[in-house]
């Protein structure tokens, strides 16, 4: 396992919105609301397209992390929070950068939170996602 | 005012986990394949956290079509949630101030008395 410092940041990752992995990711959790599957329900619901599900946000991460290096499995999603700007919505192109904010090391715990912060090609801010990982060191060996 | 939303119930099945690893490109397998997730010492397939808290949209989805969006949205993963078990997803709901609400939610796992997970959200509407 290896974090490195606070402050180091992925280069971007461009993500194609597309209405497909919209309609499967709002499947998958039975959600119902038709902004998420019909083009016309969205504009008529004051979307300019298919509108992402909230939680959605959480499949578009930046490149990796330089120097990150977690355990492949033993990990604990331990919280997680987002503040939403422009709704995300498809043909969208969403730039995603991932950075350190935060690490401490509690007994055999080391705690890490990442910010992940998605801008859409008009330069909106669409999202700021912020994950905090719990690994053990017993997970790292 | 604080009004309670209608509560979700739904039975976590190993497909919904199969469907959701594909839907989130989360293929983590301690999310679908029990012999690995016991070799990570779990006592089987437990949900993604972002499973679990992705269902917690489908209560917020009679005040989406009232034309609210959510704005903020925090959450902590209190416990694991393990496949065949069925989660119980509660809330309140106030309004905080024009146009705005604030939600509070539960996850419990049916029969079990502590939240598998706690959060708030903030939802708002043009006026």
């Amino acid at each position: 396992m290896n974090i490195p410092p606070i402050g180091t940041m992925s280069t971007p990752k461009m993500h194609a919105i597309e209405a497909g992995a919209i309609r499967d990711f709002a499947e998958a959790l039975g959600l119902q609301y038709p902004a998420y599957y019909s083009q016309s329900q969205a504009r008529t619901l004051g979307f300019q397209d298919v509108v992402a599900p909230p939680t959605f946000a959480i499949t578009l991460q930046g490149h990796a992390v330089p120097g990150l290096d977690l355990p492949k499995a033993g990990l604990i999603h331990g919280e997680q929070s987002f503040k939403f700007g422009a709704p995300i919505v498809v043909h969208d192109t969403v730039s995603v950068v991932t950075q350190v904010i935060g690490t401490k090391a509690r007994g055999p715990l080391t705690f890490l939170t990442l910010e992940t912060v998605g801008t859409n090609q008009d330069q909106h801010w669409v999202f700021t996602s912020t994950s905090t990982i719990i690994a053990s060191q017993e997970a790292s060996s | 005012m604080t009004t309670p939303l209608t509560s979700v119930t739904h039975h976590v099945t190993q497909t919904d986990l199969v469907r959701y690893a594909g839907a989130s490109h989360d293929f983590n397998p301690i999310h679908f394949d029990e012999s690995i997730a016991r070799q990570y010492g779990l006592p089987g397939i437990i949900a993604h956290g972002m499973f679990t808290m992705g269902l917690i949209t489908r209560l917020l989805e009679p005040l989406l079509v009232q034309g609210y969006h959510v704005t903020e949205w925090s959450n902590r993963f209190r416990a694991m949630v393990p496949v065949n078990q069925t989660v119980i997803i509660s809330g309140t709901c106030e309004e905080t101030a024009p146009s705005t609400l604030a939600v509070s939610v539960t996850v419990t796992i049916q029969d079990h008395p502590k939240p598998a997970l706690t959060g708030t959200i903030t939802l708002s509407r043009a006026t």
